[in-house]
């Protein structure tokens, strides 16, 4: 048992889903330090302040240790559930019944499964497709990854991307803090992007909010909330139009832009084959994508096949890309044309197209330079198009997966198994890479559209991989949708969904008001977990047992020339002593439910455990058992949790082809989307069969700039700003706010307050460390504002996730406020695509009285 | 001379039974058949909705469809050419994994 050890102990840091290597010292069964594991690839050795803080986590007096029942049946943001403790056989009992009684309509569960620190997403999700719903909840964020994902997996072929900060001597983040406050293997990217930095590597930095990343940057240039994509189809003019920086063998051989597209936009096709076609400028004649004689496919001219003119993609996408001169795009963006211009030229000329380098005796394209985008342009109205053209600007001088440019993260792998991208429809990528064989995210083909039978109506957005932003709009009105059912019963995570999931906070208290019976783990009482009929408690990272340790070791590791690693997690103290595993207790529900061998059977699947190893249905394993066997069957008999304590973590060296694989993806990758026409109509038709009249002016195969609806509010008046969202790196990933180092930190740095610009809050007669009125369409609340010149005039910034207002947090309760709180939630505010909700909302400041 | 039947039962996990309206059934197929036959016959009797849901194209089964035949992988069986057999068949369609 983890009582009986001392000194320094290896596992995994779970203050947030990256999953550091970390040591933790203990002495007679307390924790008393954690410090980096220097062997840990991942991290060597270092921690952001946050992981430095777990200690104060684990240790939070106000922890969950026993389950507990609400007796107060009123639930509500202010209702006091009134808990009782009670035994496990109790609280189990009641969730048995529970679910029971939706047995033979199991779509009336909903699982929310996001918790990414360790094993219990996987598990839950299992748990949910085993017991028959269609409604299990993925992600946390209403915006984060909506789009990123999709699209990486389609355009690049891994899980996420990545700048090569090895190689690369341009790089820009457009409403991204990468490496610098935020995203995967985060504490390892950040000494490279120092280290880059340094090296003499340019970074730009375009944000509405000039942040931690800015503060980095060589060039911080602030943006219009909402209109990335008019600055990126600006960006790709000038390359295109009119300097000429693009990659043409890279776009002839290995992208769609030589695929001829007719009148209608739509790929001309081999009659017989239904092959996209091309012309062979070296014959003159027509093809198909794949024929074996093709050597010189065009990308400009128009071609007459079967009487119809076919011209080639790229030749559209630089007519379409005419339209955003930068002096256009000066009006929508307030980016001055000539730095347009600038940039677009520096970028140009540092992707050194034709260049070539050799890595360890491969000569491979040299393209060091790389656009990286993240939640802040996924969250808007018309999300996707806000992003795809910033692809699009790394796609046109070939700089995908080649040293130097933007790399997909986890996309290959041949150790411990093998995995890789691979192409399918229309000779395209199609299927991403990932270690675990599980259904990745991605927006190409797509699905065709049916009639909703999902309560968040999947079947409507054919692109999108996840939906659970429609649950608030659904439960308040699905007559429209011919949905004749209600969710009723939620299992969830300790993830604190009410907060971070979801938007209009009024909307989703009365979705959680609606659900019948709702259960779930807790650390803390948060405020999802008021609305909790059972509560379940659940260890701190340092008291559990995880084969999957967090996304760098699986979706987001570190790009390149870095090595594969794996870890798994184990206590360093037991827990308290009514606490049992989180695997345990659904594994004891399974059971009882009588899916345990399905559950078994889709774990067996997602973890690859094989024989031996694989799970028998007529068994049941410790959460410990399963993690080794688990363990044992990747890395072989002798690499159990013995090994792992002593050893930490399995490091493994990746090839050329494993860090920089472009050059052998045998596809084609997009950059014209033809897909999107296909499911826009068939969407149409099932929406009129529907009765329903929705906008779906997304579905093009070329990006336009979408305004948000805050653009257009903001014109008429009635609101004179625009309130974005921004990370902080203490911050960053969730489950700290209740930490009283982390506190400190926030308070220490303002971090509760709100971002404004100092010249337009003079004007409004608002002084530094002023309480204010923030109102948005759907929210009033008090704010403390703190006055820079470092926010473009029109924004207000609003950091973190704050405003907690259960008593079960009391460091944290009362501090800063929500931001998602105040998004507007309906369908005017939801991307057609990806379902990400609109993250720019008008607001108004005023001094309080 | 009319081809013998066996009797299989399928199994539905994920979004299926929300669709199929129940979370088993028991098909007679005749002997011999696959997984694709099996898929076809599902494709009559519930349409489109199960159709559009399963293939992605003609053939080819959305990637986030697991099937398993007697409690394996039918993709390591042949796929969709994999035999039935006297096999239980489980029928997965899985939610994609996310981020963020």
């Amino acid at each position: 048992m983890a009582t009986t050890q001392q000194g320094w102990l290896l596992t995994a840091c779970g203050m947030c889903y990256i999953g550091c290597g970390v040591r933790v010292h203990v002495e007679d069964g307390v924790v008393t330090a954690i410090e980096g594991n220097p062997d840990n690839p991942q991290n060597r050795g270092r921690m952001c302040a946050k992981g430095k803080a777990g200690i104060m986590t684990h240790y939070n007096p106000h922890r969950v240790q026993h389950p507990l029942r609400r007796t107060n049946p009123k639930k509500g943001l202010d209702e006091d559930p009134r808990w009782q403790q009670i035994s496990w056989r109790e609280a189990i009992d009641t969730i048995i019944a529970e679910l029971n009684r939706i047995r033979e309509d199991p779509k009336k569960l909903l699982v929310q499964a996001w918790e990414a620190v360790g094993d219990n997403m996987f598990w839950l999700k299992a748990f949910g497709s085993a017991f028959g719903t269609p409604h299990i909840m993925n992600a946390a964020s209403p915006t984060c990854g909506k789009v990123v994902h999709p699209v990486e997996f389609f355009s690049g072929g891994g899980f996420h991307q990545q700048p090569d900060l090895h190689y690369a001597n341009y790089c820009i983040l457009v409403g991204t803090q990468f490496a610098i406050s935020a995203r995967g293997s985060y504490n390892h990217i950040a000494l490279d992007m120092a280290e880059a930095r340094a090296r003499g590597m340019k970074l730009v930095v375009i944000d509405p909010v000039g942040g931690y990343a800015a503060s980095k940057a060589h060039e911080w240039i602030p943006i219009r909330p909402g209109t990335d994509s008019a600055l990126a189809l600006s960006m790709l003019h000038v390359l295109l139009n009119e300097t000429g920086h693009y990659d043409e063998p890279f776009l002839k051989n290995k992208t769609n832009a030589p695929y001829l597209a007719g009148e209608d936009g739509r790929y001309l096709r081999d009659p017989e084959s239904k092959q996209p076609l091309v012309f062979d400028a070296a014959d003159g004649r027509i093809k198909t994508h794949d024929d074996s004689t093709l050597r010189d496919p065009a990308l400009s001219g128009s071609f007459q096949v079967d009487g119809q003119n076919g011209r080639p993609t790229f030749e559209l996408l630089r007519e379409h890309v005419a339209n955003y001169s930068p002096e256009k795009t000066e009006e929508i963006t307030t980016i001055p044309a000539a730095t347009v211009r600038r940039i677009a030229r520096e970028f140009g000329e540092a992707a050194s197209i034709g260049s070539t380098i050799t890595i360890d005796g491969v000569e491979l394209p040299y393209r060091p330079a790389c656009v990286d985008w993240a939640k802040g342009t996924q969250g808007h109205k018309h999300g996707f198009h806000q992003c795809w053209p910033l692809k699009l600007l790394n796609m046109v001088v070939g700089a995908v997966n080649v040293p130097g440019g933007i790399l997909s993260t986890a996309a290959i792998g041949k150790h411990p198994h093998q995995w890789r991208p691979e192409g399918g429809t229309d000779g395209m990528l199609e299927d991403g890479g990932h270690i675990l064989p599980l259904p990745h995210p991605k927006a190409f083909p797509g699905r065709k559209p049916t009639t909703p039978i999902r309560m968040d109506l999947g079947e409507l957005f054919p692109l999108a991989s996840h939906f659970h932003t429609l649950l608030p709009i659904t439960t308040a009105d699905h007559r429209p949708y011919g949905l004749s059912y209600d969710l009723e019963m939620l299992l969830h995570t300790p993830t604190n969904s009410i907060l971070g999931s979801f938007g209009d906070i009024t909307m989703v208290e009365k979705f959680y008001q609606s659900l019948r019976f709702v259960a779930g783990f807790a650390i803390e009482i948060n405020e999802t977990t008021l609305f909790d009929d059972i509560v379940l408690p659940f260890p701190t990272y340092l008291e559990r047992y995880d084969f999957n340790t967090g996304s760098a070791a699986h979706s987001i590791p570190p790009c390149g020339e870095e090595e594969f690693h794996w870890q798994v997690r184990q206590p360093v103290v037991d827990p308290p002593r009514d606490l049992i595993q989180p695997q345990d207790v659904i594994v004891e529900i399974a059971d009882r439910v009588g899916v345990l061998g399905d559950l078994y059977r889709l774990l067996n699947h997602t973890y690859i455990i094989k024989e031996p190893y694989t799970l028998q249905p007529d068994r049941r394993y410790p959460a410990s058992e399963i993690v080794e066997r688990t363990a044992k069957s990747w890395f072989g008999e002798d690499h159990g949790l013995k090994w792992f304590r002593e050893h930490g973590v399995v490091r493994l060296s990746r090839d050329v082809e494993e860090s920089y694989f472009g050059p052998y993806l045998k596809a084609r990758l997009p950059i014209y989307l033809e897909h999107l026409l296909q499911r826009g109509g068939e969407l149409k038709t099932v929406l009129d069969q529907m009765g329903l009249n929705w906008d779906l002016s997304d579905y093009k195969p070329l990006s336009d700039w979408m305004p948000c609806p805050s653009y257009h509010a903001i014109r008429k008046g009635e609101f004179d700003l625009i309130a974005v969202h921004f990370k902080f790196p203490f911050v960053y990933g969730g489950y700290g706010n209740e930490n009283p180092w982390i506190d400190e930190l926030c308070e220490n740095t303002e971090a509760y307050s709100v971002l404004m610009n100092e010249s337009v809050a003079k004007a409004k007669g608002i002084s530094n460390g002023d309480t204010v009125w923030l109102e948005s369409p759907v929210r009033k609340v008090r704010a403390r504002v703190k006055l820079t010149q470092c926010i473009h005039p029109e924004a207000v910034g609003v950091g973190g996730h704050f405003g907690h207002v259960s008593p079960g947090m009391p460091v944290a309760r009362g501090k800063g406020i929500s931001f998602n709180a105040l998004l507007p939630t309906d369908l005017d505010h939801i991307d057609m695509i990806s379902t990400a909700l609109d993250h720019c909302v008008q607001v108004r400041i005023t001094p309080t009285a | 001379m009319q081809p013998s039947s066996t009797s299989v039962r399928v199994k539905f996990m994920g979004d299926l039974p929300a669709l199929i309206g129940q979370r088993f059934l028991v098909l007679h197929m005749p002997e011999g058949s696959t997984v694709g036959d099996l898929l076809a016959q599902l494709s009559s009797d519930y349409g489109d909705a199960f159709t559009h849901r399963v293939f992605s194209r003609p053939g080819a089964l959305h990637h986030y469809i697991l099937i398993f035949v007697g409690g394996r992988n039918a993709k390591e069986l042949g796929g969709l050419a994999a035999l039935l057999g006297n096999n239980e068949v489980e029928v997965v369609m899985l939610p994609m994994f996310e981020g963020g």
